[in-house]
């Protein structure tokens, strides 16, 4: 073989190679930069108009997640803490700390806090957090440890696989989960598994 | 990117090679390809800003019901308001008002877009002073006693706007009250006025007759008590027992004359013997509707009592032109009146009341010379109180605090009387007077819906009668003749704002959008015109009409067909007669494509919406019977095959019957689930292109030989094996475990492999990016939040309504599971339930012998299967 031929030949394959090694980690690249919290904004805490602590109010106070997020249990919603939820204790406590302003300011005017959201969901997953929090899925199950978080973070993506993974085997998705609050505590006999069809959350 | 080397050419060969257009090479298409699949990619990379989350707390989380009423013809049809987030947002019938049976007419489901639509009249014109301006004119009416002043209302049979009307006329005693409007259903007010000696209203009840006939009437669209003449007669056509026939004469093919046994063509002393209740139509001659009473009142007609006139002091006046003639008016308050073309009222009213006009209405017109134009609120916005079709009094009750701070019609008249604007125990307090009803009755009344009060109908029996004196039972018609009649949806143009309405095809000519002259056959060979040729009419009055022509069996010879309400009726003369002379017809030459939903009509090979005679009931037809055989074969097989065992253990199995021989045609379904499932328009011109967006429509076969018409709703088949699943690439279309064929709109990726490969056509594609509109102003308060709204490029169909299945289930009340379709439609046509529960009717409807599959040798095993129409042979 003469040494162009050998060159061309060889040089060909290489580049074909390398074109082929190349698009795939570029797709596993894609993915692994995609799937990272750089992207996925996972565990990182978000700043709120009011810097609310859920470690000082779950943990130190003891509170209900459902005394603030009061319509879990029968809307889809889970509902932010209205501002007359908020005043029920802070018109009495820290009545002029700084950081609270805003709150006042919006009760006030009769206007809401503008909270900014941790755990969006795209617009075509119909989610229901009623039908969740009734067969006895805890909040923690989603969301995380809220309770050791003293800014909101997103514990979980919530990606449609770790949805389905759940779905799937919920046993696995609910062992050493800590479990707070009065919620209903899973039991063996409400952990079938749910629905996977496509219609249970996309309409 | 380096100049091409077309580019760079600097010299030419001639000056066209100069101008000539620039060449797309091969290098420029790979160019343009890559490129625009790296922006793809770089527009998919989104950078979500983060989202606002503000409270809201409804006054329920849940959705729920207010029972309500809305008005038809004056009277009240009951729904419940669904409340979601604090504003209505779908339409219901309500099971405990006889004018709804929980079910829905067409034009009652389509008010729920009147309340968030765009063009609705929000702002008073002029914009400032409204009040001022009223004040003036209340402190005007009081000096001068009233003088010169007219009213102008609707007739209603409101007790509490009959009340206000009353104090009207007290407070201001020189002031004219004209009651005025153009339906012809009013006439019977004065037909039955001249044979029983004083004004009554009809009540028809299919369900007590044995042989009726209608004579040009249509008690299932234009009647009120419609629904339940609907549900009477579906009752009645599905067993042998209390069959009942039906015979009609008819000029105009109404939606009741579809569903008749046999058409008479001219009236005889013989067909009437055989007759036990006639029912005349609202356009018929005077003298012919008297015949009829009296015809009815000789035979004690069962099905057929009176009530005492419901309009009171707001029954229509016999001669508005007189009205309108007697003064020169000062000021004229119009209350949502329309005055249509082709009424001598009309004319008169446009030239008296020329700048002196102050307009109460809900959609403003599209040129007014009114000196003011006020907007109405809409009927779920206000209270009311109105009689049913039998003159039970039920209320209504605002759902949602009016939107654009609007008043309705009694509040305005209350401010005229009284200076001030009503409150809600102002109407209590009348309510109180009127009917001795105290506050927890109103507060029962309001929460169920139930009547407060009724009227004693008269049975023919205990009615006096006088024979009339000119008998006639014909009319007389001299060809060429243009027969018109209010539209079913749009009416006389009072609800054409309504897109739903506009695009929903009207029965039998399943034309929307626009209008056509609608011929026969032989009259179409006879002026040698083909379907959308433009035809030419002169009238009497040398009034010119230009339409392009549709052309259906069912219309006789000699006649011309025309619907009002588009604006198209140039002529006069409708308040004497609804049949209007022409001079002559002529071919134009001119083409027009009508734009009608279905083109191709029926199959001679092959019937698709199966009947049979009631004869036959016990011994089907053999091909019916080899269908359905083989049909309950594959279905077996496909039970016994191994895959589906795994999907036959899931409890829940999905499936529907639609039973022809209830359904009547009248098009509620299609509304329904476009209000439910967020279902946009399209417009006239896709709908030409053969792109309608209903997820549920309805085929009309014409027959050869009989004068009848078969009517199949198509809705998605749900087939156990979808030849839709094989062909998708990217898995947007696949099955449940319940047997539901799902459809995911963020997988879909347009390629409409699978509308293509759906023999039964049912699949919609977003051509465009039709649902753009719902986004625009308060059409978006009225979507529903569980259902996606699709974009562009992505295909939609029937889902069984998976949203009310998920809520049935999140809440354990399967057996209350119901579709869109199936709750509006008022014959009870359409069953929707899981066919693994035996006790459900859909199992029960399965194993009927009239049960069948369409399209059976296709092997798809539809989950929508039919249930086939019965028919009587022979209707003496």
């Amino acid at each position: 073989m003469r040494k162009a031929d050998f060159y061309l030949t060889y040089g060909v394959r290489l580049f074909l190679l390398l074109l082929v090694c190349g698009g795939m980690l570029i797709f596993w690249g894609y993915r692994v930069v995609a799937r990272s919290p750089w992207v996925t904004e996972q565990n990182r805490f978000v700043e709120q108009p009011v810097p609310f602590s859920h470690i000082h109010h779950v943990q130190g106070l003891q509170m209900d997640c459902r005394f603030c997020h009061v319509e879990v249990e029968r809307s889809r919603h889970a509902g932010f803490p209205a501002a007359s939820i908020c005043m029920k204790c802070h018109s009495q406590i820290l009545t002029d700390a700084q950081v609270l302003k805003p709150l006042r300011r919006a009760y006030a005017q009769g206007k809401e806090v503008a909270w900014r959201r941790v755990n969006p969901l795209p617009d075509y997953v119909f989610f229901n957090h009623q039908a969740h929090i009734r067969r006895g899925v805890n909040c923690s199950v989603c969301h995380g440890a809220v309770e050791t978080m003293p800014l909101m973070r997103k514990e979980h993506v919530l990606e449609m696989s770790w949805c389905v993974d759940c779905h799937t085997h919920p046993d696995r998705a609910f062992r050493n989960e800590p479990v707070h609050g009065s919620l209903i505590v899973p039991t063996a006999h409400n952990l079938k598994p749910a629905s996977k069809d496509c219609y249970a959350c996309h309409r | 990117m380096p100049p091409l080397e077309s580019e760079r050419e600097k010299h030419w060969k001639g000056l066209a090679r100069l101008y000539r257009e620039p060449t797309f090479s091969r290098r420029r298409f790979l160019q343009y390809v890559s490129s625009s699949a790296a922006l793809a990619l770089a527009a998919g990379c989104e950078w979500k800003p983060h989202e606002n989350a503000v409270q809201y707390i409804p006054l329920s989380t849940e959705r729920f019901f207010y029972a309500t009423l809305s008005p038809f013809m004056g009277f009240g049809e009951g729904v419940l308001a669904e409340i979601f987030e604090d504003r209505p947002i779908k339409l219901e019938g309500h099971p405990g008002h006889e004018d709804s049976l929980g079910a829905m007419s067409v034009t009652t489901q389509a008010a729920i877009l009147d309340l968030y639509h765009p063009k609705r009249h929000s702002f008073p014109s002029p914009k400032k002073g409204l009040l001022a301006l009223m004040e003036k004119e209340r402190q005007d009416l009081k000096a001068t006693r009233g003088k010169g002043a007219l009213f102008c209302f609707n007739p209603t049979t409101s007790p509490w706007t009959q009340h206000l009307a009353g104090l009207l006329k007290e407070t201001y005693p020189e002031c004219e009250i004209l009651s005025f409007s153009p339906y012809p259903l009013f006439r019977f007010l004065s037909s039955t006025e001249a044979v029983f000696g004083k004004s009554l209203f009809p009540v028809f009840d299919l369900s007590l007759c044995k042989n009726p006939l209608s004579v040009e009437a249509d008690l299932f669209s234009d009647v009120p008590g419609r629904l339940g003449h609907i549900r009477a007669f579906a009752d009645r056509r599905v067993s042998k027992d209390h069959f009942l026939p039906l015979s009609c004469y008819e000029s105009f093919p109404t939606l009741m004359g579809l569903r008749a046994d046999r058409h008479l063509k001219a009236l005889s002393e013989k067909d009437l013997r055989h007759k036990d209740l006639l029912i005349p139509g609202p356009t018929l001659p005077l003298s012919f509707q008297q015949t009829l009473w009296w015809e009815n009142k000789r035979k004690r007609a069962q099905g057929l009592r009176f009530m005492d006139n419901p309009f009171g002091v707001l029954s229509p006046s016999h001669s508005p032109e007189e009205v309108l003639k007697k003064a020169a008016w000062k000021r004229v308050f119009n209350f949502d009146v329309s005055f249509p073309e082709g009424f001598s009222a009309a004319e008169v009213y446009r030239s008296r009341s020329e700048s002196k006009e102050i307009l109460f209405s809900c959609f403003p017109p599209t040129k007014s010379s009114a000196l003011a134009l006020i907007p109405l609120s809409h009927f779920l916005e206000s209270w009311e109180c109105l009689r049913s079709s039998t003159g039970k009094l039920h209320l209504a009750q605002p759902t949602v605090n009016p939107l654009f701070h609007t008043k309705d019609q009694n509040e305005w008249l209350y401010y005229l009387i009284h200076g001030r604007f009503p409150l809600d125990k102002d109407f209590f307090e009348f309510l109180k007077q009127k009917f001795s009803m105290n506050r927890p009755e109103i507060k029962t009344a309001l929460k169920t819906g139930k009547e407060v009060d009724r009227f004693s109908l008269h049975s023919l029996s205990g009615l006096e009668a006088r024979e009339p004196e000119e008998k006639s039972l014909s009319i007389e018609m001299k060809p060429p003749t243009l027969i018109t009649r209010p539209d079913p949806y749009v009416g006389f143009g009072e609800r054409s704002h309504n897109e739903w309405l506009m695009e929903l095809p009207r029965p039998y000519t399943q034309l929307c959008w626009e209008n056509a002259f609608v011929l026969g056959p032989q009259t179409a060979r006879h002026l040698k015109m083909k379907q959308g040729d433009v035809l030419k009419v002169t009238g009497e009055d040398e009034s010119v009409m230009e339409l392009p022509v549709l052309i259906r069996p069912l219309v006789g010879e000699g006649s011309v067909l025309l619907h009002l309400g588009f604006g198209n009726f140039k002529g006069k003369g409708l308040d004497v007669s609804f049949d209007v002379p022409l001079k002559k017809w002529e071919k134009t030459g001119r083409f027009l494509k009508p734009a009608v939903v279905q083109e191709e009509r029926a199959d001679a090979t092959k019937r698709f919406a199966k009947d049979f005679f009631l004869e036959e009931l016990s011994n089907p037809p053999e091909d019916f019977q080899k269908e359905r055989n083989r049909f309950d074969h594959q279905l077996k097989t496909l039970r016994d095959s191994s895959f589906l065992k795994d999907m036959e253990k899931n409890p829940l199995q999905w499936a529907m019957t639609i039973d022809l021989s209830r359904c009547v045609g009248c098009s509620s379904c299609m509304v329904a689930c476009q209000s439910e499932n967020n279902v946009p328009c399209v417009g006239k011109e896709q709908i030409l292109k053969g792109r309608p967006m209903h997820w549920i429509r309805l085929d009309h076969y014409d027959f050869d030989t009989e004068e009848t018409v078969s009517v199949q709703p198509v809705p998605c088949m749900h087939c156990e094996k979808a030849p839709c699943e094989e062909v998708c690439p990217v898995g947007a279309t696949v099955h449940s475990a319940e047997g539901l064929n799902q459809m995911v709109y963020n997988r879909c990726v347009g390629t409409r492999f699978c509308e293509n490969n759906c023999p039964y056509k049912v699949r919609r594609f977003n051509y465009l990016s039709y649902s753009a509109h719902f986004f625009k102003d308060s059409l978006k308060w009225g979507l529903n939040p569980e259902v996606s709204v699709r974009s562009r490029g992505v295909m939609e169909k029937c889902t069984y309504c998976v949203q009310r299945i998920e809520e049935g289930k999140r809440k354990d009340r399967l057996r209350e599971i119901k579709t869109a379709c199936q709750s509006a439609c008022p014959a009870k046509a359409i069953e929707f339930g899981n066919k693994a529960d035996r006790q459900s009717l859909v199992a029960k409807n399965r194993k009927d012998p009239r049960h069948y599959a369409l399209l059976s040798e296709l092997g798809t095993l539809p989950r929508t299967t039919y249930l086939a129409r019965l028919r009587q042979k022979e209707v003496l």
